[in-house]
Order: C-alpha cells, then structure tokens, then sequence
C-alpha cells in the first residue's frame, strides 16, 4: 500500500545538479531514515516525495503509482516540518482538521479522526487551544496529529526534532518510534543527527553530496560501513583514522608503526590503505604499542582517552579507569578482528 | 528587559522641556484651526488677537455644511479614497503574493518598475496623463482618479504587503498546500489571515493619501460633481472672500475623519511602515 | 517552491499593467509630446528651446534647489533630534509618539491654509506673537515679504515632514541591541558618546533611505507653495513642478510643458541616480 519506490532520481537548479541520480526502495511499513550532512540533497529529496520539488528526471512512486505530476494533495503523504508549520490563527483541533475540512470530510467524522489522533497523542486538553499557547514538545504532538489524522500512505519528517532541547527530543525520538509500531505507516525521515538515525531507523540513507553512500540497518551501518565517510558520519565519538599501508598481514602506519592485523588486504597489498578504529575497540595491553596521553576524560561509565598513536591522534574509551595523567604514555592496541580497511584513494571499503 | 542601574540618557528636565517643545509645534496649529473655526467674523478679525472666543458659535459649521459644497465634496472623497483604496489593495495582494513567493523571469525588473514608480515625479507625467484621461472620456469622473490614484497607492502598498508576506514561513503554505489546499485557497486562508496588520497598514496608508491628495485632482477632477475636499478647501477661501473661520472649519470637517483613523490604527500603521526600514 | 513558471508573474500581471498604463506609458508620451507642436508635428527640440530661453525656468530651477535643500536638510536634522528624544523612557511616550505624527497625517491643504492664517500679517497669531514679545518691531509681511517668503515656506514643508523622518529613525534607533549600549557604557561613554557613536551609525541605513524619500517628496510637492502663494510674489516661490503645471493648465501649452518635464525628469533621475551611488552600499532595493 505504503511503498516508496525511489528510481534514479536528479535534481537541477538551474544548471547546478544537487542530486545525481539515487535510488531508493522503501517497503510498506517500513521506518527509513535520509541522514547526511547539511547540503547533502536529503531534503531536497524528502520534498520531490511530497510534491513540494519539482523531479528533473527519474521517477517516484508511492504505492505503486508514479507520482511525478501530481500534485501534493493527491499523493496519499502527510508532511510533519521542522519549523512544525501550524497555522498560528488556528485551535490544535482546526489545524488537526484543516485538510479533512479541505477533502470536505463531514464535521463528525472530522470532530471522529481528530479526537483519535488527539487520543493516541495525548492532546485531549489541548484541542481549544492556540499553537503559540503550547510547549516545543506539544507543538510538536500537535503537527504529527495533523500528519496522523489524514491516514495516509507515507509520512514524511523532516528534521522534526530539531528545534527540541536535548531531554525533550529523546522523549519524542521513542514517541515517534512508539506511533509507528501503533500504526505501520511506512515513513520517511529527514535529519542530519545519526544518533537519531541509529535508534530510530529500520534502515538507514545516508546521503553526501547529492548521492547515496550506502543503504543499511543501523548496525550494518556501524558494523561495515561501505566507504571512509560512511565510516567517520556513523558513531559517535567518531572512528579513528590511521593512514598507512598493508605489508602482508602488518599495517605500516605513515610514521613506520607496525601493527599486526593478523589479516591481509587482499589486491590493495601495497597500496595506500586507512585504517578505521572505533574508540570502543582500542585496548590496554602491554605487548601493545605506545600512546602518548593529551587529555583524559573521565565520564564515569568509561574513560575516553585522547593521545597521540602511530602518528595520528586518536580517541579511545576504555571501560577501565586510566589514571595515567597528559604525557605520559599506555600501550594499547586496536582489537584486530574489529578494525576496517579503505583504500585511501578511492575511500571504499576493502573487503576481507 | 535589562534595567541598568545607572540611567544614562538625558536630564529629566530636558527630556520634559523637549517633549512639551515638540508637542506645541506639533499641536498648535490643530489648537489654533480648532479655536479659530468656532469664533465669529468680528472676533477673528481683532487686532490683537483673542485667545480664547469670547462667544464660542457653530455658524461656520452650519455655513460649511449647509451652505457650500464641502458635503457633496466630502462624498467624493469618499467615494474616491474607498474606490482607489480598496482596488488598491486587491492588486498588491495579488502582485505581493507573486512576487514574495514565485520566482520568475523578470521578476527584478518588475519590482524595480514598482519601486520607480514611487520615486516618479507626479509633475512629469500629469500632462500626457490628462491627455490620456481626456481620450478615455475619464476626466471629471469617478473612475478617473481613483484610476490615477493607483500611481500614488500601488507602489508602496505592493512593497509593503511583499515584505509581510516574506515574512510568513513559507513552511506553513507548504503544509497547507500537502493538506490539499490550491494556491488561491493558501492565499486566502493562511497567508491573508496572518498578514492582517500588514493589510490595515496598506488600508490606513492608502486611504490617507488619496484623502489628502491634492495635485490630481486639482488637474482630473475640475467639476464640482466630483472634486475632492482638498479642492474644495482651496476654493473656499475665495468663494467666500477668504472667510477664514469657514476656512478653518472646513479644515476640521477634513481633519477629523482622517485623524481619527490615524489614531485608532496608529500603531499597526507605524509598524507597518517602519517593518521594511529596520530589516535592511 | 513547486510550480509552474509563469504562475507568479500572473499573480503580478493585473497590477503591472495598471501601474505600465500609468506611467511607462506617460512618461514615453511626455517624451512625444516633448517634441512635437499642438497639432502633431515633429518640431526638434524648439520646445525645449522655448522653455529654457525665459529667465523664469532659470529662477524655478534655482528656487527649487533651495526648496528641496532646506527642506530635507531641516526635515532630517529636526527628525532625527526628536527620534532622540523620543527614544528616551519617558511616561506617555507612545501617545507623544503618535500625536506628534500627526503634521504628517493631516492633509497638506489643510496644513498649508492653517499656516497661512497662523502667518496672517494683520490677524495672524504668529505676528501677534512676535511683536507682543518685542521678537519683531512691527507686523512682518511673512507671505508677501520676497526675502522672507520662501523660508516661511520650507519652515511649513519642514513642519509637515519632520514628524515622518522622526517616527522612522525611532524605529531604527529602537532596533538597535541593547547590549550595544550596555557596553559602551562599560567603557565609560556618556549619554551624547552613546548618540554620536551608537545611536547615529546605527540608524545611518535608515536615514539614507528616508532621505531619498524626502528629496523626492520634496520635488513632487506643489500642494503647500500652490495652495499659499501659487509661486509668488514676483516668482519667489516658483518652482519647477509648479511652472509645469502652470504651462499645462494655465497657458494651455502642453508642448512645452512636456518640455520642461522631459528635463525635470532627466535632473531627477540624474539626483537619484548619483545619490544611490553616493550613499552606497544602500539598502538592497528588491529586499
């Protein structure tokens, strides 16, 4: 009912290209999210799915229909904004109902859908009242009861949760997820925030100068990422990169440090490789290889560790408690079995 | 509201001498016409002058309202500053709307147009405009100065009402026209709504300046079926020989009205004026 | 936005045309008219001639600079000291603010005969004033008096226009961050330190703005000098503006005076022109 079907789609403005031709295939049901940096075309993508941009070439269609020509309205998608977009000279319970009233949808099924969706949101006291009247966190409710009440095919997010205090958007962030396991709607979600991305999506875009760099779960995202930037934009704190490269089985970082990855790197033997370690997968280890401590920060779960390391400055964060104090030296090592390998120029990823 | 301990700005005293300043030269000649036009003849024309009339008297009124054609050129007015304002007022909508939320070729151009057209000097153009009022048959009507009108109204009301609208998030016409409204129905019922202010600022300004215009239809409108006030107000000082107490209440009849508008809106107008100085 | 190209240029399109009937088409026949006699013929530039040999178009020119000179300069100056003062915390400063308004709101008719009565030489208020106080030995002919006509005139203008300019640089001044002055203050500046360095290059895109209106205001305005002295005595008052309409309407000379508005015209776009050049970098236009 609900799927998006995204199929080699570009953007012009004017002679400038945003978008250079993506594709995406979206299940019914299914909860996906558009991450990138800012400028990487994901709203100007979001908003070709709503009607709002024009398609320069390629094709989109919502529940099997192309939907290049037609209008917003006739698209079956409800839009929540970032700005949440209420219309200020109107009650929660007339901007809920501005688009049945514009189907001409009778005044009791209205007054029906209304209060249902006020009721899966909990906005019942709210319904009389004005949007400037209600807190960030209700205005909010308020714009996904306007997107619920219209029970469409796909709902459509963009950058919803930005305008939210941090407490305010972790409490949303479970909400919404809450609402799509209540209503299956297939959804479409814009933000720029990969914590976000990670604990909300079943699978993740990730977008970067009007392409896609690679379409996953959250985990696959983390666990293989496809490229270095896939690899860097994914975790937080962000991977550690040590350019070098492969001698056999050894990674020969630029400053000669040898570390032994006890894998090879296939065809990429000799050519300039980076080598990806996440924070977490650094150990203490005495047969390890030294590190000279810049800073220490304590956050009481773990510690994260910023030193200088095979010529590079990397992060680690160690569940053990460092004492160990700015200047003077750990040895640690990367986990083997963990770490990723790119080739350097191309930035992919070199499989085992 | 930061409140600084120590008030710098000027002396109260001479914060209190300026404002009483102000206030007279601004006021004065208002006292003056008012006190003026309820005086008689033989007290207006006392060497020296009385402050205060002695015998207070409404005969000027009653000659100006009863007597002289200053109530059929107040209907004029009337007519004629509702006619231009209101059209007016549905061409900048429309034109604002164009121009605050589409882009299109020329569009630079146009509204540079517009802009020039504030800056015209009317001297320039009055003569081929009363040849080309002459041709269409619009001299001494109506239509022909609330026509002309638009030259003086139009421009700064299309750069008022552009701005007002720039300023409503484009994010809430993007989600009515995803709840299904036609861009007509976005104007009229999101746009239009929240531009409220904007649109009495635009009433009150161009109903003011069509009142108060005086060239034009000095030019267009030189038959007693459709002159203005403001002729009329120049013609009485010689229709009566110059009855200055006539005079003076004739310019109370044409003060008031326009006055109180002013006063009632005063504060959604100077917002509305002052909105596109301070954002450049 | 999503659309199809030409929808906003329809939206604009009625009022564009209204505003090209009245005056891209106005101006080009100006231009005609400029040019040929009262029956049609291409004549040269003889009108033009014609207009610009009499003393007269010289003395209009001339007194047209001091009118547009005087006037804006004191509009300004007096404007601004009073956004001054009004932008102090003072109670009942809101209804100051609107009453001084209104010179400006009232119609220049209305202003100009009130004036004229208040400048009466026998009855008015103002010689009663004057000579009561001992300021003036005897009456002042202020409207007959050459020397003294054109000053009362511009003092009118000013009067009418100075509340405009007030009202805008309050705007400006009041949009000016209060933290700017809490930390001149800090530095030790004093109150006439926080208007000469603060409040004035704070309001400067305002006033450049509100000047251009002013000049341009000042050159359109016939309503005060027509309504009072219809240009005199002796051609004092006369200025461009007014000699045209005189031409057209009183002499019947159409001819000439398109003439005289194709020239007025060219010194007015030339002033606009240099002054948007001066004064840049000027408020984006289209903004």
């Amino acid at each position: 009912m609900g799927a998006v079907s995204i199929n080699n789609v570009k953007k012009n403005y004017g002679n400038m290209e945003v978008l250079h031709g993506v594709s995406v295939d979206i299940a019914d049901g299914e909860f996906v999210i558009l991450v990138g940096p800012s400028g990487c075309g994901k709203s100007t993508l979001l908003r070709m799915i709503a009607g709002l941009e024009e398609i320069t070439s390629g094709e989109i269609s919502i529940g099997g229909r192309v939907v290049n020509t037609l209008a917003p309205k006739d698209r079956d998608i409800a839009m929540v904004f970032q700005s949440y977009a209420l219309y200020p000279h109107m009650t929660v319970e007339q901007n809920m109902g501005f688009s049945l009233k514009l189907q001409r949808v009778s005044k009791e099924e209205t007054a029906k859908r209304v209060a249902n969706a006020a009721g899966i949101l909990g906005l019942e006291p709210y319904l009389k009242r004005y949007p400037r009247h209600l807190s960030g966190g209700q205005r909010q409710r308020v714009a996904m009861g306007r997107a619920i009440v219209r029970n469409p095919a796909v709902f459509l997010f963009d950058e919803p949760l930005s305008n939210l205090d941090a407490k305010l958007r972790v409490q949303m962030r479970s909400e919404i997820k809450q609402n799509h396991m209540r209503l299956k709607t297939t959804t479409v979600y814009v933000t720029h925030d990969q914590i976000e991305a990670m604990t909300m999506a079943d699978r993740i875009v990730v977008m970067h100068d009007g392409i896609i760099e690679q379409i996953g779960t959250p985990l696959e995202l983390y666990d293989r990422p496809a490229n270095l930037f896939v690899a860097t934009f994914i975790g937080s704190p962000s991977m550690n990169l040590l350019k070098g490269k492969m001698e056999g089985q050894d990674f020969i970082a630029n400053d000669g440090t040898r570390l032994s990855l006890g894998r090879g790197a296939g065809a990429s033997e000799g050519r300039p490789v980076t080598m990806g370690v996440r924070p977490e997968h650094f150990h203490l280890d005495p047969n390890g290889v030294d590190a000279e401590i810049l800073t220490v920060e304590p956050t009481g779960s773990e510690t994260q560790v910023v030193a200088r390391y095979a010529g590079a400055e990397i992060m680690g964060a160690f569940r053990e408690r460092i004492t160990a104090k700015p200047g003077e030296k750990i040895k640690i090592r990367p986990e083997s079995g963990l770490v990723h390998l790119f080739d350097t120029e191309s930035g992919k990823r070199i499989a085992v | 509201m930061s409140h600084s301990l120590v008030r710098t700005g000027l002396p109260r005293p001479l914060i209190l001498i300026g404002v009483v300043i102000v206030l007279l030269v601004c006021l004065f000649p208002f006292a003056w016409m008012a006190l003026s036009s309820i005086k008689v003849l033989g007290e207006l024309y006392t060497i020296p002058p009385h402050w205060w009339p002695d015998a207070p008297t409404w005969s000027n009124y009653a000659k100006v309202l009863f007597e002289s054609n200053i109530p059929r050129y107040f209907w004029n007015s009337v007519v004629i500053s509702v006619g231009s304002t209101g059209l007016a007022l549905v061409l900048a909508i429309f034109a604002s709307y164009g121009f605050a939320r589409f882009n299109f070729r020329g569009k630079p151009f146009w509204q540079a147009f517009v802009l020039i057209g504030q800056l015209l000097p009317t001297a320039a153009i009055i003569v081929p405009l009363f040849i080309t009022l002459r041709v269409l048959g619009l001299v001494n009507t109506y239509w022909g100065l609330i026509l002309v009108y638009m030259i003086v109204t139009l421009p700064l009301s299309v750069w008022m009402l552009t701005s007002y609208f720039k300023a409503i998030p484009v994010e809430l016409e993007e989600a009515a026209i995803i709840d299904g409204s036609s861009r007509l129905g976005v104007l009229f019922r999101i746009t239009l709504p929240l531009s409220l202010p904007g649109l009495i600022a635009v009433l009150v300004y161009s109903f003011v300046t069509t009142w108060n215009e005086f060239i034009f239809a000095l030019c267009f409108a030189t038959d007693s079926s459709v002159k203005t006030l403001p002729i009329g107000l120049s013609e009485f000082s010689t229709e009566f020989n110059t009855d200055w107490g006539g005079v003076m209440a004739a310019s109370m009849v044409m003060t008031i009205p326009i006055a109180l508008l002013f006063l009632v809106f005063q504060r959604l107008f100077v917002g509305g004026l002052t909105a596109g100085a301070t954002k450049g | 936005m999503y659309l199809r190209r030409h929808t906003g240029l329809l939206f604009a399109l009625p009022a564009l045309i209204v505003l090209f009937m009245l005056i891209a088409y106005p101006v080009v026949y100006t231009g005609l008219l400029s040019v040929t006699d009262n029956k049609g013929n291409l004549v040269g530039l003889s009108n033009f001639a014609a207009v610009l040999k009499p003393r007269v178009t010289t003395q209009a020119f001339i007194n047209t600079l001091w009118w547009v000179g005087g006037s804006v300069v004191l509009q300004v100056i007096l404007g601004t000291a009073t956004a001054v003062l009004l932008n102090q915390n003072f109670w009942g400063r809101s209804i100051v603010r609107s009453l001084t308004l209104l010179p400006w709101v009232v119609p220049g008719i209305v202003a100009a005969t009130t004036w004229a009565w208040m400048f009466h030489t026998e009855f008015g208020i103002i010689n009663y004033m004057m000579t009561s106080t001992g300021a003036v030995p005897k009456a002042v002919n202020w409207l007959g008096d050459p020397n003294l006509v054109m000053p009362v005139l511009i003092a009118i203008n000013v009067w009418k226009l100075f509340p405009f300019v007030a009202v805008m640089v309050l705007a400006g001044l009041q949009s000016i961050p209060n933290d700017l002055y809490e930390a001149a203050r800090v530095d030790g500046a004093s109150f006439w330190h926080e208007v000469w360095h603060i409040s004035l290059p704070g309001v400067r895109p305002v006033l450049t703005a509100v000047t251009l209106l002013l000049v341009i205001w000042a050159l359109n305005s016939i309503t005060i000098i027509y309504a009072i002295t219809k240009g005199g005595p002796a051609n004092r008052t006369l200025i461009t503006p007014i000699q045209i309409f005189r031409e057209a309407f009183e002499n019947v000379a159409f001819n000439r005076a398109a003439a005289l508005s194709v020239i007025f015209f060219a010194v007015v776009i030339a002033i606009v022109f240099v002054y948007i050049k001066v004064s840049s970098p000027s408020p984006e236009a289209a903004k």
